[in-house]
């Protein structure tokens, strides 16, 4: 059980574990732009919630925690790429370098972005709608939803496929409009 | 950009072949333009998936911050259990949410009802599962796919599955009173839930009589309320924070870790709070077809792939010949069983998947357990069950074990069939844990259960409704 040790300040902690819940989405967002497996995403996401936990005493609360998180993701994207198989799928460091780079430069439009997807999921007709939340549901693929709806799952990427490039071009407009790219 | 946008398509669907991340890097390296488009476009992909897991429809409703009250003393261990890379624990949660999401889908793809009466209060939660449910007073709408509005739950018995619109799943099981705050919050008044809290919904929180919150950092656990005193909460993935008000504390408990709040004070629990603290995963059915006549090896289902097949009775010929992919029994001896001796089916240590145990307790007595276990989590499985006995047409009953939460579902086989050679019976089910259980009944004219063969295969996981259409087939 509770072993007692580490007595750690209670308002850090309380920081950190403020700054640790709301940066969960951003952290997820940048370890996906670096894997290009998913399972591999869900694994560095996990390793790196494990290590900001055990690092905590490390973090410096004057400093920016999404920096922080997002270093350490990025040594745990490493980490795990240097661990995987041999003949895994992956990316070159050069590349992971430079898409880390993309993602300090659009750190901070990152929330405005994510606004903007609301909006745009907002504004999709109701079958779209519908569709994308339901292909994007944890543990649902292609195939569940085609069963479920009864259609070919061609029919189900194809249509996936349009709502997502929509949606980006929505959110692109929507930020274009906003003057914020 | 048409051929990067193709790629970065294929990416939000499956594992990039060797290749195609060689064709993605090609394209973006050194063209902030492309690198734009790759950046946005799998950012748009990972914000779909972190929030609208579990179906969802409003972007941004799960941030946790505010939902951690600032207390004066407190004691911290911020321990966790180390993930075990792609955990089963994720894989089970993703069943679990699954389930609930396609009762949600499949009742909303219904035409919506054209309802004039002005909402009085928004909804914050959705049933998405019922199993013997029955409520006391104040009446609740009780239908599945129900829009819950902040209120108290009074459940007498059953067990029933909530979905919050933040994302987390909650179970009660009756007796209980529960009421829903908000989309991110509820009360434990007196009884026992289980929380499954996804990643998107952390900061979920229950509250309990006395100032105790429990706050979800992730992932699973299971609360309990005595007597409107005492509370109690065990983890079982992730970390929750406890917290008294009573105190002004509050600790941080991980997997593994159990608490209880006596008079305010919050303690470690004892080994007694434990097995009152279940795991309490909701689980379809079985789902059985229709039984019918044993007429050849081409009444063995070959959907799949293998797991196991075995034949219970121990001291009969062995009639099944396991192959990888295939199984293969000796035509016209599909039927025999043979009487039990005791002995565990000696195909146990033989089965090539060896990783996957069968334990099949046909013993005697009028009704026994037949036990799956090492079942992967989340996997959809097939099982038929063969029964035969040359002693004449008696029946034999398959039904759910009493203990899974879920409508019981039971079909009965007739020993001799049409043709003589006994009744089959195909069911399906998705493993939401490593074990599943059934029970085999005897018939009326019967003291002793059992079946004579029973083969479990792995199939694909094609969706399916939660307790909305068990059939009731063969009685």
């Amino acid at each position: 059980m509770n072993d007692g040790s580490g007595q750690l300040d209670p308002r850090r902690h309380e920081q950190f574990m403020r700054q640790f819940t709301a940066n969960q989405r951003n952290i997820y967002l940048y370890i996906r732009s670096l894997m290009p497996n998913l399972a591999d995403v869900e694994e560095v996401f996990q390793q790196t919630n494990l290590v900001l936990w055990q690092k905590f005493d490390e973090f410096d609360p004057e400093t920016n925690f999404r920096a922080w998180a997002f270093r350490v993701a990025f040594y745990e994207a490493a980490n795990h790429r240097s661990r995987s198989r041999k003949g895994g799928v992956r990316f070159s460091d050069e590349f992971l370098a430079e898409v880390a780079a993309e993602a300090e430069r659009q750190s901070d439009a990152t929330e405005a972005r994510l606004a903007a997807l609301g909006q745009c999921i907002d504004k999709l007709p109701e079958h779209d709608r519908r569709l994308i939340e339901g292909r994007y549901a944890e543990g649902a693929s292609g195939e569940s939803i085609a069963a479920a709806l009864g259609r070919p799952t061609r029919w189900v990427y194809k249509a996936v496929t349009r709502i997502r490039r929509a949606l980006l071009q929505c959110v692109t407009r929507t930020l274009e409009q906003e003057g914020l790219i | 950009m048409s051929q990067l946008y193709d790629l970065l398509d294929v990416m939000c669907e499956r594992a990039l072949s060797a290749d195609e991340a060689a064709r993605i890097e090609t394209l973006v390296r050194g063209n902030p333009q492309a690198m734009r488009l790759y950046f946005s476009y799998l950012q748009l992909d990972a914000a779909l998936r972190f929030e609208h897991g579990a179906g969802a429809t409003t972007l941004g409703m799960a941030q946790a911050q505010g939902q951690v009250k600032d207390h004066g003393k407190q004691t911290y261990t911020p321990t966790l259990s180390p993930f075990r890379g792609r955990s089963v624990w994720y894989i089970a949660a993703a069943a679990m949410i699954t389930l609930a999401f396609t009762a949600w889908m499949l009742i909303n793809i219904e035409p919506q009802s054209t309802d004039q009466h002005p909402i009085r209060s928004q909804p914050v939660a959705l049933l998405t599962g019922s199993a013997a449910a029955m409520w006391s007073d104040p009446p609740v709408q009780t239908a599945l796919g129900s829009e819950l509005t902040p209120g108290t739950l009074k459940l007498t018995t059953g067990t029933v599955q909530l979905m919050f619109h933040s994302g987390a799943v909650v179970t009660l099981q009756g007796p209980c009173e529960f009421d829903l705050t908000s989309e991110g919050e509820g009360f434990l008044r007196q009884g026992l839930l289980h929380a499954y809290v996804p990643q998107r919904a952390r900061g979920f929180r229950i509250d309990a009589p006395g100032g105790v919150s429990v706050t979800d950092l992730g992932t699973e656990f299971t609360m309990r309320v005595d007597g409107g005193r005492q509370a109690s909460v065990r983890v079982f993935e992730g970390m929750v924070m406890v917290q008294s008000a009573a105190d002004s504390t509050s600790q941080t408990f991980t997997a593994g870790q159990a608490a209880r709040v006596v008079a305010g004070r919050i303690q470690t629990a004892a080994a007694d709070d434990l097995a009152r603290l279940p795991r309490m995963l909701f689980a379809a059915g079985i789902e059985w077809d229709k039984a019918f006549d044993v007429t050849g090896p081409e009444s063995i289902d070959l959907s799949g792939e293998l797991v196991e097949a075995i034949t219970p009775g121990g001291n009969m010929p062995v009639t099944v010949a396991i192959g990888d992919a295939s199984v293969t029994f000796e035509p016209g001896h599909v039927w025999r069983g043979g009487a039990y001796n005791g002995a565990l089916p000696t195909e146990r240590q033989t089965t090539p998947l060896g990783q996957v145990l069968t334990t099949c307790e046909i013993g005697h007595g009028p009704v026994q357990p037949v036990e799956l276990t090492d079942l992967i989590v989340g996997q959809r499985y097939q099982i038929q069950v063969f029964y035969a006995d040359e002693r004449g047409d008696v029946t034999m009953k398959i039904a759910d074990a009493q203990e899974t939460l879920s409508e019981a579902s039971e079909v009965v086989l007739h020993s001799s069939g049409s043709g003589g050679m006994g009744q089959s019976v195909i069911g399906h089910f998705t493993a939401t844990a490593s074990t599943r259980r059934f029970i085999v009944e005897a018939g009326p004219d019967r003291r002793n259960a059992h079946i004579s063969a029973l083969v479990l295969r792995r199939i694909d996981g094609a969706m399916q409704k939660v307790n909305t259409s068990v059939e009731r087939n063969g009685l």
